[in-house]
């Protein structure tokens, strides 16, 4: 392989990715040794029965949870992006996580269900049931400006809901409710990875084989068309698409805001393309870097307290987005 | 966080509060040369009551900066005359008639000394759960004041309150509330660190209500049967190791090592595991370090709310790698029902009676015959 | 071959602006559009396109009527370029014009070396053979245009709408465009139709002329659409009367539109 700048700009994601995944292995709030991890990861271990279930049980699947919910937010806010021409689209913005928090809010708080798999199930139906309004709208509505301002406008509604419901709740529910909201890429138990993982990588999968019709996007809807772009139908597939992979991650990790904003602006930045061919994959990466990376520092160094993923998103990710709006001039895919 | 950060936020915060000052909130919480005879109060560091000539003075200190003083308030009997010389404080009538409670757990308090009549309006009446608190509430008697994030201030006008007894919060204030010209009386039962500082804030309360005798007696009693549990406890051979509480989204919230939950389950006879984490609140740590440390505990404690009784199944279904506990395998799980379990109403004032539950699991042999009350054994 | 031919149409978007509306355009032709603001060039450029349906009447592009022709097949016969600044600074000159390859393309837009040499001759027509790393969003007004005419070009479609694509541009750059758009016509046989309000280009580049005309809402309801050789509507008196306004006046054997400010005609105004 050559090492000339495209490949590079392929290969240092990658090599970053195996580096973060491999210390999420290593790092955690207890401190294994990592000749323990590493023997653990090959089967030699012969010490502690829950330091193996640790590193097996929890760090594992909770790394895995991380790769593929990073990837699947950032691919879904890079196709908004691109679908929408606004660079500050994002899969919140559609109002399709805040289906799926309401759809949890009712479950919890009104219905009083907690079960994991109830969680689950709800927040699937709240984020479809919005996915589902969006889609029916974007068949009436032509204009992509006013499409966002109707999925802004459901995102607030499914908002005041769970402001009321969490207004009349007790304040056990309302906890409960709150702890959910920030985030948690460690409630993926091994036995639900497959299903996770098999959702959001054909989500991903979708993502890829859209690399056409979002290259024929950027210059517009008219251009597309004339391009031989169904426009329709590469809406609908694409809303379905970014839909699919923010419900699922709602629905099994939370909330986890930002990075669907930020990684396609990371990937831009470091390809210096908005070629799809290239956007995606490298979207792909940077987003469970990123999520790897956040994962990470939600364990303070030297304590045994852990802060909440929510908490952390935000402050590795707003500095991109201010960066990017401070230097739009001199960026490209902003003109 | 670089030091300096810390410091000038540190310094930030102290103006801030400084700049909001209160009535009585600038003195320091030292007695002055006026002082006939104190009362001793034992355990709750929250408060001093002073008998003074003419009235009797409850100092409350602040929770959050023990230095200081929250209120003052000076409590003079109706029936007597003013004294002349009353210092710098908020102005009490006694017996309080009609008072307006923000908290449920302070209304039973003082339904429990007898004093239901005397109230008149509790916010959230649905959690309310004595008999007779709730046929007051059917007779229009105790009107509901909304939520006590924001109660309904117009209703406490038109039921004619003359007092206020509500749950401070660091920075709160209370809202268009403070401006009805009744006293609010601020009820900082729940940030005692021991069980019995917090029951003793019952003989604040009954002072308020003009039933001083009962407030003290009520309290002599809890003391009594608290120490003598405790004791007994401390007479077993053994201290079994006990792990709290669930994993909440994506972290594990338990008690700190100083709270007072912590502090019941050791004057039960058990070693908690995480006694040695900093806090008198709850701290939150993750999945692996309860793993790692409490895998191997002789006990579980948890609380939840739901309307069936939680079985080991249900735990198993919530995350199946609770089953990796030690207590599960063993079946030495025990749970509370806060919706069916009338825990909050009782810890304030009647600690000793979990207690002795947990002094029943810990020690079946130390107290053979009680029965469970608040925690009981999963399915 | 007939590029586009049309019979009968009625175009607008309620009512009709223009009926019985009879136009050809062959291949190899240059047709300039002109009309006044609001004339409808927009409304027929978006009708011969597809992206407007008409009101009454028929279509024939490349022999096809247009009911039989699918909308993406459409994209291989004819390719577009708008007025508009599109938002794309970060797709460089090569991947915009390998876009318009799209049509020819599989799945995955993935070009045969053939689809290159294409991109590079069309790349080479339009003179931005040195450009391709270059992003959208460092290039000049005329630069940008030209890219999008090299898309269009690598679209390989023997028909080529322009919607005044001389907006923006400076004098120099205009003339270079529609120079490049006449050699177009004339070497690669396209068929060309260009709206533009830059009479002077018009009358030296184009074959044809289509004036269009909304009319004054008077006893004629629609527009008038008046086809022709700039040599011809100039001498048959069509240019003047179309053009002619107050003191500006189309002047038959200069060629072009002159100011006439003499008193008589000034006053001549007044009185209208």
């Amino acid at each position: 392989m050559r090492f000339n700048k495209s490949n590079l700009r392929i290969l240092i994601p990658c090599v970053a990715l195996a580096a973060l995944f491999l210390a999420s292995l290593i790092y955690g709030a207890v401190r294994i040794p990592v000749g323990d991890v590493l023997s653990i990861l090959t089967g030699t271990f012969e010490g502690k029965a829950t330091w193996q279930s640790i590193v097996l049980q929890s760090r594992l699947p909770q790394a895995i949870t991380a790769v593929v919910a990073g990837a699947g937010l950032a691919v879904s806010g890079l196709m908004l992006q691109t679908l929408f021409r606004n660079p500050l689209a994002g899969p919140s913005i559609l109002g399709i996580s805040d289906g799926a928090n309401l759809g949890v809010a009712i479950a919890m708080i009104y219905l009083s269900v907690s079960s994991y798999l109830s969680i689950i199930a709800s927040a699937f139906i709240g984020a479809g049931c919005v996915l589902l309004l969006i889609i029916r709208f974007s068949a009436k509505v032509k204009s992509n400006v006013m499409l966002l301002i109707i999925g802004i406008m459901i995102g607030y509604l499914a908002s005041s809901v769970i402001s009321i419901l969490n207004y009349r709740a007790s304040a056990d529910k309302v906890h409960q409710y709150v702890m959910w909201g920030m985030g948690d890429f460690s409630g993926v138990s091994l036995d639900k990875l497959p299903c996770f993982a098999a959702v959001a990588g054909s989500g991903l999968l979708m993502a890829v084989l859209l690399i056409k019709p979002l290259n024929a996007l950027l210059l517009g809807e008219t251009y597309a068309a004339n391009l031989g772009i169904n426009i329709r139908r590469a809406r609908i597939l694409i809303l379905f698409c970014t839909g699919i992979l923010a419900a699922t991650v709602t629905a099994f990790c939370g909330p986890v805001s930002f990075i669907g904003l930020a990684v396609p602006h990371i990937a831009r930045l470091t390809t210096g393309t908005s070629n799809h061919n290239r956007l995606v994959p490298v979207t792909i990466l940077t987003g469970a870097c990123i999520a790897l990376l956040c994962n990470l520092l939600t364990i303070l160094p030297g304590s045994n307290q852990v802060l909440p993923l929510g908490a952390i998103t935000p402050i590795i990710c707003a500095p991109v987005i201010i960066y990017v709006i401070v230097n739009r001039r001199n960026i490209h895919y902003f003109n | 966080m670089p030091k300096s950060f810390l410091a000038s936020c540190i310094v930030c915060i102290a103006l801030l509060y400084g700049c909001s000052g209160r009535g009585g909130g600038r003195q320091s919480f030292d007695r002055d040369g006026t002082v006939a005879s104190s009362q001793t109060i034992n355990y709750a560091s929250g408060f001093i009551i002073e008998e003074c000539d003419g009235y009797t003075r409850a100092i409350l200190r602040d929770p959050w900066d023990t230095a200081r003083v929250r209120r003052t308030y000076l409590i003079v009997d109706r029936s007597e005359s003013l004294p002349g010389n009353l210092p710098e404080g908020i102005l009490i009538r006694t017996p309080i008639r009609k008072a307006v409670v923000y908290t449920t757990t302070v209304a039973s308090l003082i339904e429990e000394a007898g004093c239901i009549e005397n109230i008149c309006g509790i916010c959230e009446t649905e959690y309310v759960t004595s008999k007779e608190a709730r046929g007051r509430i059917g007779q229009g008697l105790i009107a509901d004041i909304g939520p006590s994030t924001s109660p309904n201030v117009e209703k406490i006008v038109e039921i004619e309150a003359d007092a206020i007894i509500a749950s401070p919060f660091e920075n709160s204030s209370y809202g268009s509330a403070e401006k009805l010209g009744i006293p609010i009386i601020e009820a900082a039962d729940y940030m005692e660190e021991t069980p019995l500082g917090r029951a003793e804030w019952i003989r604040f309360y009954t002072l308020l209500f003009g039933k001083k005798e009962v407030g003290d007696s009520l309290f002599s009693l809890t003391e009594a049967r608290y120490k003598a549990l405790k004791d007994l406890a401390r007479s077993a051979g053994t201290r079994p190791t006990v792990m709290l509480e669930r994993k909440y989204g994506g972290q594990w919230v338990l008690p700190a090592g100083q709270s007072y939950v912590a502090t019941m389950h050791s004057d039960a006879g058990a070693d908690y595991i995480f006694k040695d984490e900093e806090g008198r609140g709850v701290t939150s740590l993750s999945f692996e370090t309860v793993l790692d440390q409490a895998v191997d505990a002789d006990f579980w404690m948890l609380k939840y709310n739901a309307p069936a009784p939680m079985t080991y199944g249900d735990i198993e279904a919530e995350n199946p790698r609770y089953k990796a506990f030690g207590p599960f395998a063993r079946h030495a799980v025990y749970a509370c029902n806060t919706a069916t379990s009338t825990y909050y109403d009782d810890i304030t004032l009647h600690p000793d009676a979990i207690l002795a539950d947990f002094i029943h699991i810990y020690h079946p042999d130390l107290l053979p015959d009680h029965k469970l009350k608040y925690y009981f054994p999963l399915k | 071959m007939t590029a586009i031919e049309t019979r009968n149409l009625a175009i607008g978007y309620d009512r009709p602006l223009y009926s019985g509306v009879n136009l050809t355009l062959q291949q190899g032709e240059l047709v300039c559009l002109l009309g006044l603001n609001g004339a409808g060039k927009s409304t027929l450029l978006s009708t011969l396109c597809g992206f407007l349906h008409p009101i009454d009447g028929s279509m024939k592009i490349m022999g096809r009527p247009t009911e039989k022709i699918h909308p993406e097949e459409l994209s291989k016969e004819m390719g577009i370029v708008l007025t508009e600044k599109v938002n794309a600074g970060g797709v460089t000159v090569r991947e915009l014009v390998s876009m318009g390859r799209y049509p020819h393309t599989g799945f995955f837009g993935r070009l045969t070396d053939r689809d290159r040499e294409i991109v590079d001759r069309a790349l080479e027509s339009v003179g931005l053979s040195g450009f391709e790393a270059r992003h959208l969003g460092e290039l000049s007004d005329g630069e940008r245009q030209k890219s999008f005419i090299a898309k269009a070009l690598a679209q390989e479609c023997p028909i080529i709408i322009l919607d005044e694509p001389t907006a923006f541009l400076d004098i120099t750059s205009r003339m270079e465009l529609m120079v490049m758009l006449r050699q177009l016509a004339d070497r690669e046989n396209k068929a060309i139709i260009v709206s533009t309000h830059d009479l002077d280009s018009a009358l030296q580049s184009a074959h044809t002329l289509w004036l269009m005309d909304k009319g004054d809402g008077g006893p004629e309801r629609y527009g008038t659409i008046k086809c022709g050789t700039p040599a011809g509507l100039a001498d048959d008196g069509t240019m003047e009367a179309f053009f002619s306004r107050g003191p500006l006046r189309f002047d038959p054997s200069a060629g072009r539109l002159i100011i006439d400010t003499s008193p008589d005609n000034i006053s001549d105004s007044l009185r209208r």
